[in-house]
């Protein structure tokens, strides 16, 4: 059997906080600040043709 | 080759029994992809999807498992708190953050280097922002292989470690911190990506 898959722990205390910190940190730019379009339409050409 | 030369499948038993073995060149990717995917479909813990090359659709390219999770946090400062209930609207909720769980993720060895893994990590984060995605999730969490050739992967997609030392991981996880850690968990933000 392979290596058991890891589920994400709660975090606390300092780890948390961190965490937090840098989420806020990302929510409160006022914009997104990598340009993923290029991606996205490409994601969905591939859906598009998917067979699941 | 790239992911335009392929078609998104499930990686179920109909894949495993129509497709060549799908060697990714790691010992304990390879075994999970052949043996223990299946059960982790079967009992709803996650789903294993792949691309088969169009040209020899016997031929699988690359695949990976997700899994709903989410990045629960506790024990706010007051302080701290205040400021993000200010700047969430839901702070109850946002406490708890949807992610997806990337699993496993393997490319095959005879195509792998070529920016392909890439890629694929471009369409998850993309597949998980679309618009027509049914729940919300604000991360990619990935159970890397403590490995320096994955864990490069991950950082090179802009992956950062959510424990900032493997000590730290362990103790989090409660494994014995007298035992190397097999995998380290990395996280990536869909916000910052803008559509």
């Amino acid at each position: 059997m392979a290596i058991t898959i890891k589920s994400i722990p709660v975090l606390t205390d300092e780890v948390a906080a961190t965490f937090i910190a840098i989420a806020d940190r990302n929510f409160s730019k006022k914009k997104a600040s990598v340009d993923f379009s290029k991606q996205v339409a490409k994601a969905n050409k591939i859906l598009a043709k998917a067979k699941i | 080759m790239t992911l335009d030369d392929c078609t998104l499948i499930p990686y179920d038993g109909k894949a495993l029994s129509d497709c060549d073995y799908f060697d990714c060149g790691h010992k304990d990717l390879n075994e999970f992809f052949a043996k223990d995917s299946l059960a982790y479909s079967e009992q709803l813990l996650g789903k294993t999807y792949c691309f088969t090359s169009n040209e020899n659709p016997k031929v699988i390219i690359a695949a990976f498992s997700v899994a709903n999770d989410s990045v629960k946090t506790t024990h706010l400062p007051q302080s701290r708190k205040q400021k993000v209930q200010k700047l969430i609207p839901y702070p109850k909720v946002m406490r708890s953050y949807p992610a997806v769980l990337i699993g496993r993720l393997g490319v095959n060895k005879d195509v792998a280097r070529g920016g392909i893994g890439t890629e694929l990590m471009d369409f998850i984060k993309a597949w998980f922002i679309d618009s027509k995605n049914k729940t919300g999730c604000r991360y990619v969490v990935a159970d890397a292989y403590n490995e320096e050739r994955p864990i490069k992967f991950y950082e090179r997609n802009q992956f950062t470690f959510l424990f900032s030392s493997e000590e730290q991981e362990k103790e989090y996880l409660r494994l014995p911190l007298d035992k190397p850690l097999k995998t380290r968990l990395m996280f990536f933000d869909l916000i910052v990506l803008r559509t």
